[in-house]
């Protein structure tokens, strides 16, 4: 019986493994956001839980990887803000990750339905 | 509190912060770059959430503020547990430069063989103490270090398969290792026991024997000898037959 520290875990390592994912998708959605705005905008949906430490060394690594563009513009509280926005590499990185989703997606539904065939037959 | 003075407070405990996630990513080996980035992608986040923050700042704000962000080690965990990315390509390099694990594993396996040979002339021969020493070194060194060589060895090349042609060598000296050392082995125990060791390995010798003949022929009359005709015998009849030695008419 795993216990909630276990599932935790697992929830987590199923997280990290989306990070990118979500991230490259998020920016792809807003067009062009800052990294705080980032944050703000995966934390508002249940279940991803990303956080700014997981967040911001994505997106240096992204942007290191010409995955994202990045511009700085003047920020009315403080420092600069930096905006990412996903290039023509980001783009076929994302299609990419969302194909290999929807192919495990529909894999783990078809393994769930047909538990549950079994579990009505018997 | 104008904002001069509020910056001057806040900046202590923000530049703190700072600096523990910049000595996170450090210690993690990030690449400059990303240090940078991340630094001030956190450094506007603080300052954003400072000016949603209630106004003017305080220190208990700032403070507040900086308890709501990911401790500064959380940063580093994207870059491992601190080890050097570089290390694995590093690792390789040196182990592809340096040690050659089957040629190790051939010698050390040499040494446990001359050994057992130096061990079967000292026995016959009067030695003195220098050549009885240099023999147990060498008993010890083929002995200990055999296995771990030829465990590096394995590893070795099934890491670096332009090393296969070593295969023969790891093989050779891994057959030759499972000869010398149960020899050397049982050597050990027949000097210890005065050779009374012979009694209970010749009786389960002899056991053994007995359990190959005794299927040996039990298979050979079962197969030249016609199976047993099945009659009308009931399985009850059947197992009190052959228990009394009595045939039991059928029912």
């Amino acid at each position: 019986m795993p216990t909630s520290t276990q599932i935790e875990q697992w929830s987590t390592q199923l997280r990290k493994g989306l990070a990118e994912l979500c991230v490259l998708a998020a920016v792809d959605r807003l067009g062009e956001a800052y990294g705080y705005q980032l944050v703000q905008f995966l934390t508002d949906h249940d279940g991803l839980a990303l956080t700014e430490s997981t967040v911001y060394p994505l997106l240096a690594r992204l942007a290191r990887e010409g995955q994202l563009s990045v511009t700085s513009a003047p920020s009315p509280s403080g420092p600069p803000r930096r905006y990412y926005r996903i290039t023509a590499a980001g783009k076929r990185s994302l299609e990419s990750m969302l194909q290999h989703w929807t192919a495990v997606g529909s894999s783990i539904k078809k393994i769930i339905c047909y538990g549950s065939k079994q579990e009505t037959k018997s | 509190m104008t904002e001069n003075s509020s910056s001057v407070v806040g900046r202590t405990a923000i530049e703190a912060y700072l600096d523990s996630v910049e000595q996170a990513l450090f210690t993690a080996h990030a690449p400059r770059g990303d240090r940078i980035q991340v630094l001030q992608d956190l450094e506007s986040q603080i300052a954003d959430m400072l000016a949603t923050g209630p106004q003017p700042l305080t220190e208990e704000t700032v403070q507040s503020v900086i308890a709501k962000l990911e401790p500064p080690s959380h940063f580093a965990a994207t870059y491992g547990s601190g080890k050097d990315p570089r290390q694995p390509w590093v690792t390789q390099i040196t182990r592809r430069s340096l040690i050659r694990w089957p040629l190790v594993a051939a010698l050390s396996c040499a040494c446990l063989t001359v050994g057992c040979l130096l061990v079967l002339i000292a026995s016959a021969t009067s030695v003195n103490g220098p050549v009885v020493l240099f023999t147990i070194l060498m008993l010890m060194v083929g002995c200990m270090l055999t296995p771990l060589a030829l465990w590096k060895a394995i590893k070795q090349i099934q890491a670096q398969p332009e090393r296969s042609r070593d295969c023969g060598l790891v093989l050779k000296s891994a057959l030759v290792y499972c000869v010398v050392l149960p020899v050397l082995l049982m050597g050990c125990i027949i000097f210890a026991t005065h050779g009374l060791i012979f009694v209970p390995l010749g009786l389960g010798a002899l056991v053994y024997l007995q359990y190959l003949v005794v299927r040996r022929v039990q298979r050979h009359l079962s197969g030249i000898l016609p199976k047993q005709p099945i009659d009308d015998a009931t399985p009850q009849t059947a197992a009190l037959s052959v228990g009394t030695g009595m045939s039991v008419p059928a029912t």
